[in-house]
């Protein structure tokens, strides 16, 4: 995904704007001259001025805003590995909410079979490698480094 | 230190209970190393109860040991994974995994482990030699220094890291925008907290880490990247039929210089309280890329800057023990549990420690030649062993590494919170680097963005907000001037730049 510079200058400048309206809304202490807000005040600056002369410096070479060209492509390949890029963010995310209802066990084994499927694994590797590499990665981190993972309904298997 | 010293230290450190505690340690140090998501700190920190049933010598052993692979042994997710094991081998990730992209895995990781361990037996040496006078000169160090010394970091950081020094800016700027997050580091108020409690502790550099350089790098992989579908295929093997170490004594000669400056640097800043460690990494890599004959070849898989790099690393790890020794003043996170080890165990550090009983300080520094040693054939076997990742297919790897991103984020702090945060990274980072701003800049803002405002209030609050202040102190203004000089010659290296392409555009 590529974005003009005019506009990731554009977005940067505008940022800038937000972090120095968001660094002069910080609660000043009495009697303290320098506070919470100087460096933040002085980052907006900054981005405000590079996101200006990036947006300014860029040639006009009629390029478009958001060039999406590396995600296009439709032989099988490219079908597969945009479904697998989705899944990656959108399996993780989800992950977000599964994570300790499921345990690390169960939720770590569907993504990764989820995931191994779709960028074109046979089913008999993921049935061996997914249950072997997350039963090894709980027992590691767990068992042995003392890293609180949830089990989910496996607990009492695992435990 | 006398003869006698070193002789009865040396009897001290060749007892059979403290080389099993340098062979554990190492052995223990390079499994946690490897995984990532785990730190040098943590796996310290896991130490600490194993201790509790071990003699003074033994348990710093261990910890000197473990810390000394943990930190060599980040670099191989780096190399492999393009994810950094540490802040300080954030510095030389991309370099490491260019080579990895080029077939040189082997080479990537060879380099990695010969030169830290040959920089950390310099900085041995160095904490052996000159370690008190280091100690004393560190102290002298204010905040003005400090200052100065974080932004010559930043800026070496923010102008190496690619093409346009504008960009590398932005992303610096962002990094450290990043570490304002949280409490205010002098006053203590919650700031761009949004009300949120984690939000409130700040962000932790590791889940950045690992969503900028792996989660984003998957990404970009499974996007195309701009390389073609044959070579998306491709399985990521070497290519060059290499044994570890192979050429490096080569590497050696063509580069001594690259080695003894990373080597020297890592063992002066390393015993600087607070930044040195990290620091002499990303200072050493953008000094190498100075002082190249060919510093258009850093960033493509060129070995001088990680040489350079990795030398200053370890060597910076044996130095950033001189304070924590000498005046019992721990400067990282490692440091600070050794020292309340040592307590734990009735030796108390300082400068008593070194006038009644030098003998300990002096065992100490040994372990940190037998660990440093050790680092030569236990990377020889992480090396072999690394092979086999690359020889994975990349429908199994990419889903184990997505795995490891995953809990990596969640074991730093065991919440879904460094998650959400990895994966933000990941997506501002993919879409960072798609269109040239360098990710470097990000971390190295994030880690110093703390150690730089605190300085810079402290000093403006001592100067009474006169920024003449900053060079008043000899050191302070010597540090600042280079800080001028190297703005002053980016900028005029730029504006020649714009005004020769100018120049050949008028005259094509």
């Amino acid at each position: 995904m590529r974005i003009a510079d005019r506009l990731s200058g554009s977005v940067l400048a505008l940022f800038g704007l937000l972090v120095i309206w968001g660094s002069t809304r910080l609660p000043q202490v009495p009697g303290v001259r320098f506070g919470a807000d100087l460096l933040p005040l002085g980052l907006g600056i900054a981005l405000l001025g590079f996101g200006l002369i990036i947006a300014l410096s860029s040639r006009r070479d009629g390029r478009v805003w958001i060039n999406l060209e590396d995600w296009r492509g439709k032989d099988s390949d490219r079908r597969r590995d945009r479904l697998a890029a989705i899944w990656s963010l959108g399996g993780l995310a989800l992950g977000l909410v599964l994570f300790e209802p499921l345990g690390f066990p169960l939720y770590g084994m569907g993504f990764m079979a989820v995931m191994m499927a779709l960028m074109g694994a046979r089913w008999p590797v993921i049935a061996l490698i997914c249950p072997g590499f997350i039963l090894l990665l709980h027992y590691v981190f767990s068992g042995l480094l003392r890293v609180s993972l949830p089990a989910g309904p496996l607990a009492g298997i695992l435990s | 230190m006398s003869a006698a010293t070193l002789a009865e230290a040396l009897g001290l450190v060749f007892h059979l209970p403290v080389l099993l505690a340098i062979l554990g340690g190492a052995v223990y140090g390079l499994f946690i190393g490897a995984l990532p998501g785990l730190t040098a700190t943590m796996a310290t920190a896991l130490l600490v109860p194993l201790t509790f049933y071990m003699a003074p010598l033994p348990a710093i052993a261990l910890i000197v040991s473990s810390t000394a692979m943990a930190i060599t042994a980040g670099d191989i997710p780096g190399a492999l994974l393009r994810i950094p094991g540490t802040p300080a081998s954030a510095a030389y990730t991309e370099e490491s995994y260019a080579m990895t992209r080029k077939g040189l895995a082997v080479r990537a990781l060879s380099i990695g482990f010969f030169f830290s361990a040959t920089g950390g037996l310099i900085g041995a040496t160095a904490l052996l030699l000159t370690g008190p006078l280091l100690a004393k000169l560190s102290l002298n160090f204010s905040s003005f220094e400090f200052f100065w010394l974080a932004v010559l970091g930043l800026l070496a950081c923010a102008l190496v890291s690619g093409s346009s020094p504008v960009k590398g800016a932005v992303a610096l700027a962002l990094g450290l925008l990043v570490s304002t997050v949280g409490l205010d580091v002098t006053s203590g108020q919650p700031r761009f907290t949004f009300g949120s409690i984690e939000l409130s502790g700040g962000v932790s550099f590791i889940p950045v880490m690992i969503g900028m350089f792996a989660f984003s790098e998957i990404l970009r992989g499974l996007s195309g990247g701009g390389t073609d579908p044959a070579v998306r295929r491709a399985k990521p093997v070497e290519t060059l039929p290499m044994r570890p170490y192979q050429g490096i004594f080569g590497l050696l000669r063509r580069h001594p210089r690259n080695l003894l400056r990373g080597s020297a640097l890592g063992a002066t800043l390393g015993a600087l309280p607070g930044v040195g460690g990290d620091l002499a990494a990303w200072i050493a890599y953008g000094l190498s890329s100075r002082f190249s004959k060919t510093p258009e070849k850093f960033g493509t898989g060129h070995e001088e800057g990680l040489i350079e790099a990795t030398s200053a690393n370890n060597s910076g790890l044996s130095s950033a023990w001189i304070p924590a020794l000498v005046f019992g003043i721990p400067g990282d996170a490692v440091t600070a549990i050794a020292v309340g080890v040592l307590y734990m165990k009735g030796v108390a550090p300082g400068p008593r420690l070194f006038a009644e009983n030098p003998t300990m300080p002096t065992a100490i520094i040994l372990c940190f030649f037998l660990a440093n040693l050790l680092l030569f054939p236990l990377g020889y076997i992480a090396i072999r062993g690394a092979r086999l990742v690359l020889a994975v297919p990349r429908n199994v790897i990419v889903p184990m590494i997505l795995v490891c991103c995953f809990l990596g984020s969640y074991a730093i702090n065991n919440t879904l919170f460094g998650v959400g945060i990895m994966l933000v990274a990941g997506l501002v980072g993919y879409v960072m680097e798609r269109n040239g701003y360098p990710i470097a800049p990000v971390i190295l803002g994030l880690v110093l963005g703390p150690v730089l405002e605190r300085n810079f209030i402290m000093s403006m609050q001592i100067a009474r907000g006169d920024l003449a202040g900053f060079f008043d102190r000899p050191v302070a203004a010597g540090l600042g001037l280079i800080v001028i000089a190297v703005i002053a010659l980016t900028l005029f290296t730029q504006i020649r730049k714009a005004l020769r392409h100018r120049r050949a555009g008028q005259h094509p």
